[in-house]
């Protein structure tokens, strides 16, 4: 490890759920009890094929993120499995974190333990709301009460670094408080909280109810006003607002979801996951036949690559890096990396946006206003 | 050839009854062998089939064996059907010497046959009468017969009654025509006289100029000259039509055929015009050429201020087979650059979009139809003929505004007089007089601003008489009526191409759905967005589009970025198919919606 290394994040996907939420596009299975060993098996063949391209360039591994679908289904082997698989190819930095996203009805103390023996030091916990009535017509299997148990035995078990998930916008329609679910979420003192407005995705059994006039979703001023006395009382109680749906209390920003909007390089590994490195984007096949076929094989299961370059790139980069608040575009990063003054390439668009309040322009870096965050996709749009 | 062999005629029939299908048993009997059955093979364009219309004339060359055991030749003239061509209709029956009258047996005389057969007759063409479909079981011959003599006042009792379907007749039929259709006269050594009766465009050979041939002869080498416009061409080819083009040595006094020129622009020909020798000139034209008359005029503009070009090379394609679209360039603040065409009525200009869009793959706004209003200014008397919203003088230096009125002619069943009066009165129409020439038809006669015909009347009126109801009209002159300039104005700047002039009883009415329909599709921006009608400086009518308050995307990881950068690229592309006005972008389907009138308006 020397100064040099380039810090790489690993995504495994796992795409089994016991059930699949009504809300969910997500690549999953519903019905699943487990995952199976020749998924995880095939999820280490996969890295097999990248270790080798990997090693050969200076890189240290600084995050590894194991999302689905829902991973604790995973049994404390098979995770301990992976995460050694990565470890034994690639350097792991020294502060490497290492996440698995959970549900709570798939957790209980001595699992969490077991997890943390394997290597977890960050849990995130799929809570979603605080509502019983939301969460079950929201497709979930757990219930408040099952969620705060859950958190509680993190804690027991020694996870220092929590995150939750919420979400709000849901439709208006259905009893229960998004505000309330977002400060009984805050007493349990989680280290990050991500606070989601819900999309309604195609083809989910909630848009088809929606379409279908059975439910009916807020408007956009409600949903705004939600929004900001939300933003506001995570401030207020000490979250720092480092993405637009995520909060963390100081040094707990998300160092592997950090990576996805500061353009650094990961690799997905599994159905469906997407990687990029060295200025290669790539997204794998989506059908499980595809992708043991290829691993069998020994092929990438790619299904889509494309190769950013100039402009592109660049835009690309922008609109990830203005979905920071805070951070925002750095004008002097935005130099390191392309040889080229942001200030310059994208001058009509900068001045556009701050001219139509979207943004401010500072001396290092141009950030979004408060309009700009709610805006976001016309500030995003500007850089491509 | 010589011209006693020779039958030139048309087909006048309503719409469905039975004109094609008749035509199709004519060219069997010529030993022309029809591919697609149940096609209609003089209907060529898509537009026409799916429409049931015919747009254009094509003539075709029967041979069949005469009595007499020598070759006669049917010249087959065929004839647009709808109410928007009848100057076409009137230079195909001018090219013929008869005209067989198709009537359905089921349906009996119907008011555009009506029209048609008294074009006929004032050209003193023969007409033979034909009852069709007289193989269904509700056919009723006597009754057709019976409306024949009475609505039209022809003999019927010699009608000739076939089955175009089954075919039976049709021999009977062609042995009337070659027996009472005269020969076509004319001296073939006199100065060559053609008339112009349509043409379309070659890629190789220019126009190709449908003709018929009155007197003397035409062949390859003469020099022809247009008798309308002077201009002068050398023919390279002569010939005419069976299913495809047949070359031949010479046209003579009496044929029907083509002939080509190497003429590249297409305006240079117009139907009507007479083609003569520029060594040895006719002393006078073919009779009844008239300038191509616009009633509909509407702005078109390429989305795509580059595609300017493109446009007009189409629009000039289109009018070589179509005498009665005109164009000149215009430009409008909010559109650009493009071209106010002139249309013979609103099928004529939705027939020609939609052609510019399938064919020519033009991608266009078309603005608010209207006629061409007559604007007197106040003081000077100074007359304004104005065929589009922006060339009217400023409100304070109008005194008045006249409008185009046509004299129309509805022949509807009894029993839907009623709603027909109603309908009328709602468009303004100034009743005339009711007949009733047989029981179960009555024929009304309005005075009508042609601005209400051109919107969606025609349809309107089958709806409400179930399909029975007919519409004929010609001009009637300018009437002064109570009418604004209406402009909108998207945040407070006035649009131009959304301009439209209406009745100041209806301003409101109309105004307010107009903009209602325009919120609809103009999607939420990031100011709110204030739409306005306005007649001279006073608002009428007003909408808000509220402002966009929320745009972003809550979840953006590893698997949806490129997703993401997608979706704004697509965006930014569709953007770019918008109009910019100021700073709102509207998008050509708000253009587009302008032109639909709720059904109950």
């Amino acid at each position: 490890m020397s100064r040099t290394t380039r810090p790489v994040g690993v995504y495994f996907h796992i795409p089994f759920c016991r059930r699949r939420c009504n809300y969910c596009d997500f690549l999953s299975t519903g019905g699943a009890t487990g995952v199976p060993d020749e998924y995880a098996d095939a999820l280490l063949a996969e890295w097999g094929l990248w270790a080798d391209t990997l090693r050969r360039q200076d890189l240290g591994v600084r995050s590894i993120y194991v999302g689905g679908g829902t991973p604790s289904l995973l049994e404390p082997l098979q995770l301990g499995r992976l995460i050694d698989g990565v470890r034994s190819a690639v350097p792991a930095m020294p502060d490497c974190e290492i996440t698995i996203e959970s549900n709570p009805d798939s957790l209980d103390i001595s699992r969490i333990h077991a997890y943390a023996g394997a290597g977890i030091n960050r849990l995130s916990v799929g809570v979603q709301s605080f509502s019983d009535c939301s969460l079950k017509r929201l497709g979930r299997l757990h219930d408040a009460a099952g969620a705060e148990r859950a958190l509680q035995q993190a804690r027991e078990a020694g996870i220092r670094n929590l995150s939750l998930d919420l979400m709000y916008g849901l439709p208006s329609s259905w009893p229960g408080d998004e505000g309330a679910s977002l400060r009984h979420a805050i007493e349990l003192s989680p280290e990050h909280i991500s606070w989601y407005n819900l999309t309604l995705a195609a083809g989910t059994p909630l848009a088809e109810s929606i379409a279908e006039g059975r439910e009916e979703m807020p408007d956009d001023d409600t949903v705004l006003a939600t929004m900001r006395e939300g933003w506001s009382l995570l401030a207020a109680s000490g979250f720092e607002h480092y993405e637009i749906s995520n909060f963390a209390r100081p040094g707990f920003v998300s160092q592997h979801n950090l990576g996805y909007w500061l353009f650094t390089d990961y690799v997905g590994l599994g159905l469906g996951a997407s990687g990029f490195v060295s200025g290669r984007r790539w997204t794998n096949v989506n059908d499980m036949a595809g992708y043991f076929a290829a691993i069998l094989n020994r092929r990438l299961p790619v299904d889509s690559e494309e190769r950013l370059e100039g402009r592109l790139r660049e835009g690309e980069y922008a609109m990830l890096r203005m979905r920071l608040p805070g951070a925002g575009l750095d004008f002097a990063a935005f130099g390191d990396l392309f040889r080229e003054d942001a200030r310059i390439i994208f001058r009509d668009a900068l001045a556009r946006l701050m001219g139509d309040g979207l943004i401010s322009v500072l001396e290092d870096r141009a950030v979004c206003t408060q309009k700009g965050l709610e805006l976001n996709n016309l500030v995003a749009g500007a850089f491509i | 050839m010589n011209p006693k062999s020779i039958r030139n005629f048309c087909i006048i029939a309503h719409i469905d009854h039975g004109k094609s299908t008749l035509a199709d048993r004519f060219l069997e009997r010529a030993g022309f062998i029809l591919k697609n059955k149940g096609d209609q093979v003089l209907d060529q364009m898509d537009i026409e089939k799916e429409r049931g219309i015919t747009i254009k004339a094509h003539p075709i060359r029967l041979t069949y064996t005469a009595r007499d055991g020598s070759p006669v030749v049917f010249n087959l003239i065929d004839t647009p059907g709808h109410v928007d061509f009848t100057y076409e209709v009137s230079r195909s029956i001018a090219a013929c010497e008869g005209a067989v009258l198709v009537v359905d047996a089921t349906q009996g005389v119907e008011a555009q046959t009506v029209a048609n057969t008294y074009l006929a007759l004032n050209h003193n063409l023969t007409i033979i009468t034909a009852v069709n479909k007289i193989d269904l079981p509700n056919a009723d011959v006597d009754e057709t017969k019976r409306e024949i003599e009475e609505i039209i006042g022809l003999d019927a009792s010699d009608a000739s009654l076939v089955s175009a379907k089954t075919g039976l007749g049709v021999d009977e039929l062609l042995r009337v025509i070659e027996d009472k259709v005269p020969s076509p006269s004319g001296d073939a050594d006199a100065p060559l006289k053609c008339l112009v009766f349509d043409s379309h465009f070659d890629t190789y050979k220019g126009v190709v100029v449908h003709i018929r041939v009155f007197e003397g002869t035409i062949q390859k080498g003469d020099r022809v000259r247009f008798m309308a416009t002077g201009t002068e061409f050398d023919v390279v080819e002569v010939g005419y039509f069976e299913l495809t083009p047949v070359v031949t040595d010479v046209l003579t006094a009496g044929e029907v055929g083509y002939f080509a020129a190497v003429i590249r622009v297409p305006a240079e020909v117009h139907i009507g015009d007479t083609v003569t020798s520029a060594v040895r000139p006719a002393a006078e034209p073919v009779p009844g050429y008239r300038p191509v008359l616009s009633m509909v005029f509407a702005g078109l503009y390429p989305i795509d201020a580059n595609d300017y070009e493109g446009l007009k090379s189409s629009l000039q394609r289109l009018q070589l087979n179509d005498a009665s679209l005109t164009f000149e360039p215009e430009s409008s603040g909010a559109l650009g650059f493009g071209f106010r065409c002139g249309f013979s009525g609103l099928l004529h200009l939705e027939v020609i979009t939609e052609r510019l869009r399938r064919e020519y793959n033009q991608d266009i706004i078309v603005t608010v139809p209207n006629v061409r209003y007559r604007v007197i200014k106040r003081n000077t008397g100074e007359e304004v003929l104005a065929d589009s919203p922006s060339k009217f003088p400023p409100l304070g230096e109008i005194e008045c505004i006249e409008e185009p009125f046509v004299k129309a002619e509805l022949v509807v069943p009894h029993e839907a007089i009623g709603d027909v009066m109603e309908l009328t009165n709602r468009r303004r129409g100034i009743y005339v007089n009711m007949s009733y020439p047989e029981s179960r038809r009555a024929v009304l006669e309005y005075e009508l601003p042609l601005s209400e015909i051109i919107t969606d009347f025609f349809d309107r009126l089958k709806s409400i008489t179930k399909g029975y109801g007919t519409l004929d009209y010609e001009l009637a002159g300018y009437r002064k009526e109570r009418l604004a300039k209406v402009d909108v104005l998207v945040n407070g700047t006035p649009v131009d191409a959304l301009s439209f002039i209406a009745h100041e009883d209806e301003v409101q009415h109309i105004a307010r759905s107009m903009l209602q329909r325009l919120r609809k599709h103009v999607p939420r921006q990031m100011y709110e967005v204030a739409l306005q009608a306005a007649i001279g400086g006073r608002i009428v009518a007003r909408e808000n589009i509220v402002q966009l308050r929320k745009d972003v995307l809550a979840k953006c990881y590893g698997g949806d970025v490129t997703r993401k950068r997608k979706l704004l690229e697509k965006q930014k592309e569709g953007k770019k198919k918008m109009k910019q006005i100021g700073k709102v972008s509207i998008p050509q389907e708000a253009f587009l919606s302008i032109l639909k009138r709720e059904s109950n308006d």
